[in-house]
């Protein structure tokens, strides 16, 4: 069997504050930390999609900045493509293997544009300046920004961000895509548009292997091959979105984030 | 190559959003040929008796120049966190292919060259008024410049170490930068501070490095002159980079572990 691109087991990850404040607060022990995933484990197969679906704080985000590396988990490991995420971040991180687009869109230099945003994240995933140059120049065309790719970013609306957002998680075309609720701002036709491209044109034509975190439950099913429920840092669920319904005895992705909040409950 | 690409892509960065401050940018440039102009009047008041050998202008005028680029050397690794923190590109420069301590030294680059023009500003201010530089020791102040960065710079990454892990109230800012601007000798030879205070001053790099400096530049000290004071300074570097790498590796590593990589 192929390598998988993306592996996740055992995953735990426990937020604590540090031993000194926690002296100074005098938290009791059952206080002394939030737990965000809690045994987790998954492959994602190369040019496949898989969606991670659940409510707020449900632990998506703090799965998605483990596997870019900006996060240690507290227990367990995560690979790419064979690479462990925690003992080689600077392979990973060199290889380029993981693209990620965070869920704040308050991540660019405000006085600066848009290209010039991209050009230098182009550069520091070590294109040179001739490939840096194209790549902005193909991906505002395939975003649609261009014509407002030279504006400080400060001046953009929250979904042109995002656009430049998701257009900086594309720069160094890596193998891995992580998106972290990508079309949460975007306009309904424009995130039909999105939703259309990364999956004909990412996961299907190029082949990559998508990492989507969302709440939009029809995003996940019409961008991603397979989804994971994530409910309260636990996997509750995985498979195909038919898959999913049937094992929770759902008509549907809302019934089955109801079953799954359910089960957390217990 | 790669390096030098990023290199020039943080001082474009800077050197962009400086210049999108248009009127700042021209009048810190003016804010310093004033407070040469204000400073060699100032010792026009003092007269022509000699600081040590020197006449108390230049005294002052190096003093100014070299405080100025340590303290950039001091501050810029901490700025370069904290200033990334509040929006948010920290952890989108971290998930690029650039690793945390090439973007934090890198960072560094446009605030070098910014502190390197602003000497040369002072230098320039200084020979409008006089201040000869004919007799100056190159060589021998470009190696302990170069020592002086080394040691700035290691005391600057403990200092953003200590952003990124506790945040704020910085005790290496502090304590090098307001103790070396009181007791390094700045604006006044340490000879008149009282004796516990001066030798207090002797443990501060930037004794050595004003000392080394004016020695170097004003005087044109010899090197055999000049080497207990680069002697002092190649300890302090010795001790400071490894030690800074390291504490900067496990900051890291902690803010990565409790996730407060991007908290201010």
């Amino acid at each position: 069997m192929a390598q998988a691109a993306v592996s996740v087991r055992n995953l735990k990850k426990t937020f604590t504050a540090g031993r000194l404040l926690r002296l100074v607060l005098k938290q009791p022990p059952a206080r002394r930390g939030t737990r965000a995933l809690e045994d987790v484990s998954f492959d994602v197969h190369p040019g496949e999609g898989l969606a991670i679906v659940g409510p707020n704080g449900a632990g998506k985000t703090t799965l998605m900045e483990i596997l870019a590396a900006l996060l240690l988990p507290t227990v367990g490991a995560a690979y790419v493509f064979g690479h462990d995420v925690v003992a080689e971040a600077a392979t990973v991180r060199r290889l380029g293997l993981v693209g990620y687009c965070p869920w704040a869109t308050d991540t660019f230099y405000p006085r600066l544009t848009g290209s010039q945003n991209l050009y230098f994240f182009a550069l520091l995933h070590d294109l040179t300046a001739a490939q840096a140059g194209r790549r902005v120049g193909e991906l505002l065309d395939i975003l649609k920004i261009e014509s407002i790719a030279s504006k400080p970013v400060q001046q953009c609306s929250e979904g042109i961000r995002q656009r430049f957002a998701l257009a900086r998680a594309l720069l160094a075309d890596p193998p891995v895509l992580l998106l972290d609720e990508p079309t949460k701002n975007l306009d309904p036709l424009f995130q039909a548009e999105i939703r259309r491209w990364l999956r004909e044109e990412i996961v299907e034509r190029r082949g990559k292997t998508l990492i989507l975190a969302t709440h939009n439950l029809e995003e996940a099913e019409s961008v991603c091959d397979r989804v994971a429920i994530l409910d309260r840092g636990r996997l509750r669920a995985i498979g195909t979105p038919a898959e999913v319904r049937r094992e929770a005895r759902a008509g549907d992705l809302t019934g089955v984030l109801r079953w799954a909040a359910a089960e957390a409950a217990d | 190559m790669a390096t030098l690409r990023k290199a020039w892509a943080f001082f474009k960065r800077d050197l962009l959003i400086d210049l999108s401050y248009k009127l700042s940018f021209a009048f810190q440039a003016l804010d310093l040929l004033m407070a040469v102009a204000a400073f060699f009047f100032l010792a026009r008041i003092i007269g022509r008796a000699p600081f040590r050998s020197y006449e108390p202008f230049p005294f002052i005028l190096v003093g100014m120049a070299v405080n100025g680029y340590m303290t950039t050397a001091l501050a810029c690794f901490s700025q370069a966190i904290r200033g990334s923190q509040p929006i948010g590109t920290l952890k989108a420069v971290l998930a690029t292919r650039t690793s945390p301590l090439s973007f934090m030294l890198l960072s560094s680059t446009y605030p070098f060259a910014r502190a390197a023009f602003d000497a040369a500003l002072y230098l320039a201010g200084g020979a409008m008024f006089g201040v000869s530089l004919a007799r100056a020791n190159v060589p021998g102040a470009l190696l302990l410049f170069l020592l002086s960065v080394l040691v700035f710079g290691s005391i600057g990454v403990l200092s953003a170490t200590f952003t990124l892990v506790f945040k704020r109230g910085d005790p290496f800012l502090w304590l090098f930068g307001g103790l070396s601007w009181l007791l390094g000798g700045v604006y006044y030879p340490i000879e008149v501070l009282p004796r516990f205070l001066y030798y207090a001053a002797q443990l501060l790099p930037i004794t050595h490095a004003l000392n080394g400096m004016r020695a170097a530049i004003l005087l044109g000290a010899g090197n055999r002159e000049l080497l207990p004071h680069i002697a002092v300074l190649a300890g302090f570097a010795v001790i400071g980079v490894p030690a800074s790498l390291l504490a900067f590796h496990f900051g890291l590593r902690r803010a990565m572990k409790m996730g407060t990589l991007s908290h201010y």
